[in-house]
């Protein structure tokens, strides 16, 4: 699993890549948590480079999803492949979390929401 | 998709999804599997074992073993989770509500970890919870 966190001005990103499953779930929920809590109101998850994730991982993206709701602010993902949409998609996640198909659909969305919002 | 079969035995710890991972990629290589159908049985698998392993030690006995059959029949991909631990029946749990809104989901993800039963038990399909002499078998 990969990390890697960008900051924009009311937008933190959050690359995810790699494998998410059972034994480093853990170590993704701290991480996200910890940028949910303490970054910009709105938060990107891209998971362009996101090769699996199992129910393990995708409990954590929707603790966080409910965290940053919860507290007034936006949680959404982008760039899911086939596979992770696929798996999105079967649990009912494509319905209830914001799902951009691309980075660049994404940042045009919460981009302009943080002017509106500024 | 080339015809073959594999049968390895697993131990009861979560640890072991990696080695389960590895397995069904390299059984899926050496065998044709497409990629898109190895991404399900993958994932499927991993969260049977992760069930196991998880649930098993609330209700003695917790299972000695794992063991995992992956065989390629006729263009299909077939696979089998059996275990030595206490028996139920997963279609015995309630359907997972995958429409509920983001702030009912519950912690224990409702759907996906149900996903192997939940998914094959829609008919037609041959999916059943069994018992082979004492063992608990479950095809995802």
């Amino acid at each position: 699993m990969t990390f890697n966190i960008e900051t924009q001005p009311g937008l933190s990103i959050a690359c995810l890549g790699g494998h998410v499953d059972t034994l480093n779930a853990g170590e993704l929920e701290n991480t996200l948590v910890a940028l949910a809590d303490s970054g910009e109101s709105q938060l990107l998850v891209d998971c362009t480079t996101l090769e699996y994730i199992n129910s393990a991982g995708l409990r954590v993206f929707l603790l966080v999803a409910k965290r940053k709701e919860a507290t007034g602010g936006k949680c959404a993902f982008c760039g899911l492949t086939t596979n992770v949409r696929l798996v999105f998609e079967t649990i009912g996640f494509d319905r209830i979390l914001t799902v951009y198909e691309s980075r660049a659909a994404a940042l045009a969305q919460m981009q302009s929401l943080s002017q509106a919002a500024a | 998709m080339r015809p073959g079969n594999l049968s390895t035995r697993l131990n009861v710890t979560l640890g072991e999804t990696i080695l389960l991972g590895k397995i069904v990629r390299e059984f899926g290589e050496w065998h044709g599997i497409p990629e898109d159908a190895l991404f399900v049985v993958n994932l499927s698998l991993d969260e049977l074992v992760t069930n196991i392993v998880t649930h098993s030690q609330k209700q003695p006995p917790p299972p000695k073993e794992i063991v995992l059959r992956l065989s390629t029949v006729k263009g299909e991909v077939r696979a089998e989770v059996e275990d030595d631990g206490c028996a139920f029946n997963p279609l015995n749990m309630p359907a997972p509500d995958v429409n509920a809104p983001l702030q009912e989901r519950g912690p224990d993800l409702d759907g996906l970890r149900e996903l192997p039963a939940h998914r094959r038990a829609q008919p037609p399909d041959d999916f059943k919870e069994s018992r082979l002499n004492s063992p608990h078998l479950l095809p995802p």
